[in-house]
Formats: C-alpha cells, sequence, structure tokens
C-alpha cells in the first residue's frame, strides 16, 4: 500500500470518515485520520488481495461508528448550528440595520462563541462588516453619487453607476466594478453558510 | 424502548471497562496502534469494532493517561507508539481493585438470586 496508490475501496473508506467526522474539532479530526490510515498501512501488504483490503476494513469497522465512539467519548453528541448560533449570523448579517449597534451585537457574539475557531471568527467579522445591510448600503451610496453625475448622461442603472464611481470607461473596468458589487453582496450570505455550517460543539 | 436503553447501558459499561483493558495491554510495554488493536481484538467479545480503539486512545492520551512517540518502521513511514504514563499506571492499579470487587460482587448476585428461584 505504501508504493502503489490506495485501493479504491480504501479511498471510499476514508472519503466515508472524513465526511462522518467534518463537525469534530480540527484536532481530533486529523488525529483520527492519522490513526485509521496508520491501522490501514501497518495492516495491509504492499500489493493487498480485496480479500485482505475488504476484511481490514470490516473489521476496523463502520466509520460512522468510530466518529460516534469519539463523540461518545467526549460525553456529547454531535451539534449543529443551535440557536445560539443561527441568532449570532442573523445579527452580523442584519444587525447593522439597527444603527450598526446590532452588528456590533453579532460581533460579540461571534467571538464569545466556542462554536467557531479564530479562523472563521476572522472570517466572520472582515467578510464582510455590516453584513448584508452594509452591502446594501455601499451599493446605494455607489448610485447616489453616480446619479448626481449621470445627470449630464442619460439613464442611471447599476452599470452607469459603476462606470461612473470607478471612473473607468473600458469594458474591463465595468465588468471589474460589477464583479466587486457581486461579491460585495455574496461574500456576507457566503460567510453567513460557512458559520451555519462550521458551528460545532465547543472543546470539552 | 427498553431493549434499546439497556444496549446503551451496555455499550457504556463496555466503554469504560475496555479503557483498563488497553491501559492493561500497553503494561507490557509500548505499541504501535494495528499491534495493539489485533491483541485486543483477539478476546472474545471485548471490542464491537477494532476501529473504536482509536477515539479511545485519542482520549486516554488527552487525559495523561498514554503516551505517544514516534519511532521509524522497516516498512513506509513512521509509527506512534502508545505506551502507559504513571498517571495511567496508577488509575490501572486503581481499577484492577475495584473491578475485582465488583465483579465478585455481581458475580454473587447473579448466582445466588438464580439458586434461590
Amino acid at each position: 500500500m505504501s508504493a502503489s496508490a490506495p485501493p479504491k475501496a480504501v479511498r471510499t473508506y476514508l472519503r466515508r470518515l472524513d465526511a462522518a467526522s467534518r463537525r469534530l474539532p480540527r484536532a481530533e479530526r486529523r488525529e483520527l485520520r492519522a490513526q485509521i490510515e496508520e491501522h490501514l498501512r501497518a495492516g495491509l501488504a504492499a500489493q493487498p488481495t480485496d480479500v485482505e483490503v475488504l476484511t481490514l476494513l470490516d473489521r476496523l469497522g463502520d466509520p460512522e461508528e468510530i466518529v460516534a465512539e469519539q463523540y461518545g467519548a467526549r460525553g456529547q453528541t454531535p451539534r449543529t448550528a443551535g440557536a445560539q448560533e443561527w441568532i449570532t449570523v442573523l445579527f452580523l448579517l442584519f444587525g447593522a440595520a439597527l444603527f450598526l449597534v446590532g452588528w456590533l451585537v453579532g460581533v460579540v457574539m461571534l467571538w464569545s462563541s466556542r462554536a467557531w475557531s479564530i479562523g472563521e471568527k476572522l472570517l466572520g467579522t472582515l467578510i464582510l462588516p455590516g453584513g448584508i445591510v452594509g452591502a446594501f448600503f455601499v451599493v446605494s451610496v455607489l448610485f447616489v453619487r453616480a446619479g448626481g453625475e449621470t445627470l449630464c448622461t442619460r439613464g442611471g442603472g447599476l452599470l452607469h453607476a459603476v462606470h461612473h464611481c470607478t471612473g473607468g470607461t473600458s469594458t474591463i473596468d465595468t465588468i471589474l466594478a460589477v464583479a466587486l458589487l457581486a461579491f460585495i453582496v455574496i461574500a456576507p450570505i457566503a460567510t453567513a453558510v460557512m458559520l451555519i455550517r462550521r458551528a460545532r460543539p465547543a472543546l470539552a | 424502548m427498553v431493549d434499546e436503553s439497556r444496549g446503551s447501558a451496555f455499550s457504556q459499561l463496555r466503554r469504560g471497562v475496555l479503557e483498563y483493558c488497553v491501559m492493561s495491554a500497553l503494561r507490557a510495554g509500548e505499541r504501535y496502534g494495528y499491534e495493539l488493536v489485533s491483541e485486543l481484538a483477539q478476546a472474545d467479545g471485548l471490542l464491537t469494532s477494532e476501529g473504536t480503539i482509536y477515539p479511545l486512545l485519542g482520549r486516554l492520551r488527552k487525559d495523561g493517561s498514554v503516551a505517544t512517540t514516534w519511532r521509524e518502521s522497516a516498512s513506509g513511514p513512521p509509527r506512534r507508539y502508545y505506551s502507559l504514563t504513571p498517571a495511567g499506571q496508577e488509575a490501572l492499579e486503581r481499577f484492577r481493585g475495584e473491578w475485582a470487587r465488583f465483579r465478585d460482587a455481581v458475580d454473587t448476585i447473579l448466582e445466588t438470586s438464580g439458586e434461590r428461584r
């Protein structure tokens, strides 16, 4: 197994293990995977037969069962995002509508929570400050500014707004500006989805 | 419902006892994962599946009963070896005494209540 690529059954098994252990704290997840990989390496010859591979995997047991034991050993059951995590994310997304204070509440809740890692908290804070409300604020400011300038030109749609704000005249500038606007709107939503999906139980 | 709760009570018991079986297997000296698991798997009825030993080893390492060291292996990359720490040794000794009393008590109850019927 060490020289050649791992057999297909082994790769499938490890994929199932990864999927099942997604909500474990990162350090535990890595340790568990390394242990299982070592077990497989030690238990298989360089060119194992299918029967040898399947027997070894069978004796190891379902990856889901192993992960359940990991939770059992920690005395905790897997927990998905609970009410507190949902409220935190909603404050981050929409809280800025309450004179920005709501967003700050969201940030405080985010940083005092144990459901997220430092990296996730940084992402949640920085992408993007003000959440979806901040995004709309930025977009509308662009509109107003461009609106003033477009008095002498025709129209006043988003493209024109972008055009004038960036001061660009080329199509590339326009495309870049639209991409930027799309990012401003999509990024906070993507961050919120990520926070909800990755919320996990606090370390015991 | 009743069967379910009994099953989970037994798996709790098994988990609690298994921990000490793992430590006991390490008394003779350090082992790498596969070696240790194969050894424990030979005792009939002890393990439900071999892989569940690993979460247990991770927890024992975390609470300081077991330590890990890396050693070169003749074939392939280094392996992590598990060994019993002094704290683990102490916990194991305490358990051995308690277990003997507990086992005798349970056996006595199970046997004598059977006789009365």
